[in-house]
């Protein structure tokens, strides 16, 4: 599972570090780091940071309690619900073969979800791009969402452009 | 030292190159206690014979001068059955319909013993399986590293110096034309056709270009790689192909601003996927080569990933690759 938890840390040198000592040591995997800047907490000498953890319920658990004993204060952990992100493209005629339909489709699947998109349409009869994120809750619907694009290219006769990493 | 005699099948930019690197190493050749001649060399229209080594370099003139060999109207094949000498060098057109020329040259040639070297990827698509069975029954060498990726030794690295080591998956881009029409369009910010049309009149692309754009030709390599790398039976029908042809500048230039690039990659993995379809690489990437050049990544259990780049093709680069599997048939049976 993905967890998103809002930190509290001194705005020192090697706080962040401290903080991301349990992370490593329990073998978590680090998705994100961000720094809230201008959002100080009401403390003026404490900072917000938000750190993205791929790792299981036990191991997560571990680490809030290491935070606990470090006195790192946890504001907030939450469950992420899409842990996959993708871009890829859509080329010919992605508008006149109902654009809308082509997101809904990903979007109605319960599992995925497209969060970005450009179009770039050199003339209106042209054939036009578009560029899809996508969002989907794991591997395994990223790989389904992938097939319903796979279908959905074939039967509007579009070419789909996958990033190299998907097989 | 040891004479041994070399056949030509086909004398245009490979064969011709082919004759003129034997011809260049004749030193090293000799350094390594052999005698290589060249005893034959045929095109579409005739054929030239001297039992004692031809002069390379009055064949190559006569060829420029008259656009034949010699006024001896015999073909490949009947010279094949009638001269004699040990190593056949294929290097006629290509069909993948039926194997065509180079096919019947080549069995000929393992049947009578006569180990082949072949730059032509027809006949090992079309009858890839027959054509090692033919030679393992004779004793023969059946080579092909020109085949696939030009100058760039991914057959004979896989095969010779990586054996061991259990491969999972090998991609890449196989067709220096499509690279360089893809890589031109992105930096010319033109469309397909005009950049197809540079590449005519530069002469990298054919004049009936579908072969290699509509990923045919790289769908061919893909097939010799998952026959001779994981000993599989494929054929061209195996492979689901997508082409170049409908790229965009546009999409190009949507990849750019995710720092990818489009390529068309090859691919073929142990389960049995064969594939040919333009993929975003990221800039970076191993695989992310610009131009003509071509490039394979092997991934493998014990080495990870391996990443060979080089020229897919030319002359002399070409000629390279037959070169290095004539050291191997040399030192491997004489
Ligand atoms: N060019 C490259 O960079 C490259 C790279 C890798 C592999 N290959 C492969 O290598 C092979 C040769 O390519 P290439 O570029 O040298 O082609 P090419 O320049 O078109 O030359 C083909 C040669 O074959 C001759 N020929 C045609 N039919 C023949 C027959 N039945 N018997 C004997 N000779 C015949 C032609 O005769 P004429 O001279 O009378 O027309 C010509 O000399 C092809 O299979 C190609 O796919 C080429």
């Amino acid at each position: 599972m993905r967890v998103s938890m809002d930190i509290e840390l001194k705005d020192e040198p090697g706080q962040l570090i401290l903080a991301l000592d349990p992370i490593s040591k329990r073998k978590a995997n680090l998705v994100s780091v961000f720094h809230y800047h201008k959002k100080k907490s009401s403390g003026s000498d404490l900072i917000q940071v938000r750190l993205v953890i791929n790792s299981n319920e036990p191991t997560i658990k571990n680490i809030f309690n290491d935070f606990e004993e470090l006195g790192i204060r946890v504001l907030r952990i939450g469950e992420e619900k899409y842990s996959e992100s993708l871009t890829v493209l859509l080329l010919g005629h992605v508008i006149h073969t109902d654009l809308k339909d082509t997101i809904d489709r990903i979007d109605n699947s319960g599992f995925a979800e497209v969060v970005g998109m450009s179009l770039s349409m050199p003339e209106i009869s042209k054939p036009s791009s578009a560029s899809l994120e996508i969002h989907a809750a794991g591997q395994k619907e990223m790989e389904k969402t992938i097939e319903i694009l796979r279908e959905t290219a074939i039967e509007k006769d579009l070419l789909l452009i996958l990033p190299i990493e998907i097989e | 030292m040891k004479l041994i005699k070399v056949a030509i099948a086909g004398f245009g930019s490979i064969g011709q190159g082919v004759a003129r690197v034997i011809d260049m190493e004749q030193d090293f050749f000799k350094s390594n206690s052999y005698d290589v001649r060249v005893v034959a060399i045929s095109d579409s229209k005739s054929s030239i014979v001297n039992k004692d080594g031809l002069d390379i370099k009055k064949c190559l003139e006569t060829k420029k001068a008259t656009r034949r060999l010699s006024d001896d109207n015999r073909t490949s094949l009947e010279i094949i059955k009638e001269e004699e000498f040990d190593i056949l060098i294929e290097a006629t057109p290509t069909d993948i319909e039926t194997g065509g020329s180079g096919l019947e040259n080549m069995k000929e040639a393992l049947k009578r013993k006569i180990h082949v070297i072949t730059s032509n990827k027809g006949p090992l698509t079309v009858a890839f399986g027959e054509l090692t069975e033919t030679a393992k029954q004779n004793g023969c060498e059946l080579k092909y590293e020109a085949t696939v990726g030009g100058a760039m030794p991914v057959i004979n690295l896989m095969r010779e110096m990586m054996a061991g080591n259990k491969i999972n998956s090998i991609r890449g881009i196989f067709n220096g034309t499509c690279n360089y029409i893809l890589t031109r369009m992105y930096e010319e910010k033109s469309s397909y056709e005009d950049i197809l049309t540079e590449a005519m009149e530069l002469g990298i692309a054919e004049t009936d270009p579908s072969y290699d754009v509509d990923g045919i030709d790289t769908a061919c390599k893909v097939v010799i790689l998952a026959n001779s790398i994981f000993g599989m039976n494929k054929t061209i029908k195996d492979v689901k192909i997508t082409g170049i042809t409908k790229i965009t500048y546009e999409a190009l230039e949507m990849g750019a601003k995710e720092d990818k690039t489009i390529k068309l990659i090859g691919e073929v993995t142990r389960e049995g996927k064969l594939l040919v379809e333009p993929k975003l690489v990221p800039l970076g990437h191993p695989l992310a080569v610009s131009g003509t050049l071509n490039v394979a990544a092997i991934n493998t259990n014990l080495a990870g990933e391996i990443t060979v780049t080089g020229k897919g093709a030319g002359s002399i680069e070409t000629a390279s690759a037959v070169l290095s599997d004539l050291l191997y048939v040399l030192k491997k049976n004489y």
